[in-house]
């Protein structure tokens, strides 16, 4: 199962969102803020601002030194970017659907749009773990950094997957739902994740204790940000799979309902997905992937 | 009753530096007096609150909504495949930088916009020369005038520059139908570049219309009464048949936008001094006929003295109430105008009745 240019994508905007978030807890965390503080007023640092590479660097080694002593930081990142996550989701989905005509999203499911028979249809082959498999599948990534911190993601992710599978109705309203479970989820391991990620042998390999230069994105803020993406992407479809089973439909705004059924997991576009794809997609492209 | 023209009215879009990098603050320098009166502390609350930059998925969806819009309006009879006019109401880039800037002269501009890390999105595809654009409050932040504002963004596009705490009036032909555009840059601007001082509560997100502004304003509109050319117009039919519309960043009667507390005001000012006596004397001395401003976030259509306010939110900032406006020029001279909101993953018509009407009709009803 290679990992294809959708959940890439997804994976670098997550990394991305979670390396701002990372500057703004370090900013304002009580134990951090006085030596994130030094290394902004730091000229020797960061020059021309704060996304130098040597001001980069310093962040990392602050980051990787707090995970390090397991300061728990999960629990005030996972708020943050669990919202955040099916907006970005969402959107990207779209965005994909409209340019490539397919979707695949490693774990969640694979959408298609075709106009094969003149209409507009969308479908959705939904993945084993939504159909109920217990274990996450391996992203399988050409990049090394990628699949060690894929496969330390997962060995933590793994077994909350089947420990979800018997909880109770989270209750909450509707849309509310799965962000909470989530953010529950990430709460609970981003702390062990990060740890076993920034302590492995693989990762310390390509990375180096102290890495010298940000090429490459193997420092210490990227590689923590990649794990944090990663964690936060699990944490929303084992999120998802547990509203599904529990309530049987999911409606996304703007997006469809996913209907379980005993057989099966329907998936039914709304008219505004469908318009939009419409008018979005070159009438040219007659056929999905 | 068909479509004839569209303007597609854009605030605050907060920019970050690319499509997936936030805002980035130049380094900053805090004068001792702003230090020992507790401004640095104010000001991190400032750059904490208002300095978010877009959110990646309003910005990827917002242009592919936008054709959906212009395509039902074809059926609407609108005749053209995009926006007569775009018009950014300020706060385009959360910090004035070069790369945010180049950024969204992309997006706006292109088709499609790629970064140099191979991600992407669509982009609006709005010809430069129908865009209109005053800077806001962030786009001239620490700064002590809009030097950069102007040689990142408006330059390369072409767009008619506006002078610091200046006016610019440009008058368009759209349709049958003629404008006369009324931009004001109500900015107060800091003394030292890029330090933060003891007076940074009044120009972080305050505005001022200064008598200088307002005398000039009244030169310049007696001109273009008279029928002389000032700046960017020159009136083609009678003053009194073009609609007058006013362009201005800063919120012409704040107390209308319930949501913009006076406890917010406490904590760092965003209103303007001046401008409600600048937009009653526009009204009665020279008939303007319609403002639009942005700033605090809130979409609102008001009346203010006879002067209809169109209140625009922001529409791309990561956790903002994300929204814009559509005004429709119809064929018998309503201007309507039109609110779509952010329902967290789609944009949608906003069933908001309030959002949704008559701006007015056009003067005689007359076409040019």
């Amino acid at each position: 199962m290679a990992l294809n240019n959708e959940t890439r994508t997804l994976m670098r905007l997550l990394k991305f969102r979670a390396i701002g978030l990372w500057h703004a807890e370090l900013a304002h965390s009580p134990g951090t803020a006085k030596q994130y503080s030094a290394l902004v007023g730091n000229p020797a640092l960061s020059p021309t601002g704060p996304m130098d590479e040597g001001f980069t660097l310093g962040v990392g080694r602050l980051l990787l030194a707090n995970v390090l002593e397991r300061t728990r930081l999960g629990v005030s990142i996972a708020p943050r970017l669990c919202p955040e996550l099916a907006e970005i989701f969402w959107a990207a989905l779209s965005e994909s659907l409209i340019e490539r005509s397919v979707c695949d999203y490693k774990n969640f499911g694979i959408f298609r749009v075709s106009r094969a028979t003149g209409k507009l249809h969308v479908v959705f082959e939904p993945s084993a773990v939504l159909n109920g498999r217990p274990l996450l599948e391996p992203q399988s990534s050409p990049y090394q950094d990628e699949q060690f911190v894929d496969e330390y993601t997962r060995r933590v992710m793994d077994p909350l997957l089947q420990e979800v599978q018997d909880y109770p109705d989270f209750g909450a309203v509707d849309q509310w739902r799965i962000p909470l479970i989530a953010t529950w989820l990430l709460t609970k391991a981003l702390d062990d994740i990060l740890h076993s990620v920034v302590s492995s042998k693989e990762i310390n390999g390509i990375t180096g204790e102290m890495p010298r230069d940000v090429e490459r994105e193997r420092d210490w803020l990227t590689v923590v940000a990649m794990a944090t993406g990663y964690a936060s992407y699990y944490a929303w479809i084992i999120a998802f799979c547990v509203d599904l089973r529990t309530n049987s439909r999911i409606s996304v705004d703007g997006i469809g309902r996913f209907q379980r059924t005993v057989e099966r997991i329907e998936f039914e576009p709304v008219a505004q997905l469908q318009r939009m794809l419409d008018v979005n997609i070159p009438m040219a492209r007659q056929t999905a992937a | 009753m068909a479509i004839e023209s569209m303007f597609l009215v854009l605030s605050d879009l907060h920019f970050g530096r690319d499509l997936h990098l936030p805002p980035e603050l130049p380094p900053l320098t805090v004068s001792r007096l702003a230090r020992w009166v507790g401004r640095e502390k104010e000001t991190e609350r400032f750059f904490e609150r208002s300095c978010r930059g877009h959110s990646f998925a309003t910005v990827s969806m917002l242009p592919r909504y936008v054709k959906l819009l212009l395509h039902e309006a074809q059926f609407d009879g609108f005749g053209s495949d995009g926006f007569d006019l775009c018009i950014l109401l300020g706060d385009q880039a959360t910090v004035p930088d070069a790369q945010a800037y180049k950024f969204l002269r992309q997006y706006i501009t292109s088709d499609h916009y790629k970064t140099t890390g191979d991600l992407h999105c669509a982009g609006l595809g709005i010809s430069s020369a129908n865009i209109l654009a005053i800077p806001g409050n962030h786009d001239k932040l620490l700064r002590a005038n809009l030097d950069l504002y102007h040689s990142e963004f408006t330059a390369p596009l072409g767009i008619p520059r506006i002078e610091p705490a200046g006016s610019l009036l440009m008058s368009r032909t759209i349709g049958r139908r003629e404008f006369l555009f009324i931009s004001v840059d109500a900015s107060v601007y800091t003394a030292q570049e890029l330090t933060i001082d003891v007076h940074a509560r009044d120009h972080l997100a305050r505005g001022e219309v200064s008598s200088q502004l307002w005398s000039d304003l009244k030169t310049k509109l007696d001109g273009v009464k008279k029928g002389a050319q000032v700046d960017s117009a020159q009136l083609v039919g009678a003053y009194e048949n073009a609609v007058k519309v006013v362009l201005v960043h800063y919120a012409v009667d704040a107390s209308r936008l319930s949501q913009h507390t006076k406890w917010e005001e406490k904590v760092l000012p965003h209103s303007c001094k001046g401008i409600e006596e600048m937009i009653t004397e526009l009204r009665l001395k020279y008939e303007i006929n319609v403002a639009l401003h942005g700033h605090l976030h809130i979409p609102g259509l008001y009346n203010y003295k006879a002067v209809q306010v169109v209140a625009a939110t922001t529409a791309t900032e990561q956790k903002g109430p994300n929204g814009f406006f559509v005004l429709k020029v119809l064929d018998t001279g309503e201007i309507r105008a039109e609110h779509h909101c952010w329902t967290g993953t789609r944009f949608t018509a906003d069933p908001d009745n309030s959002l949704n009407k008559q701006l007015m009709v056009f003067p005689h009803g007359a076409a040019a």
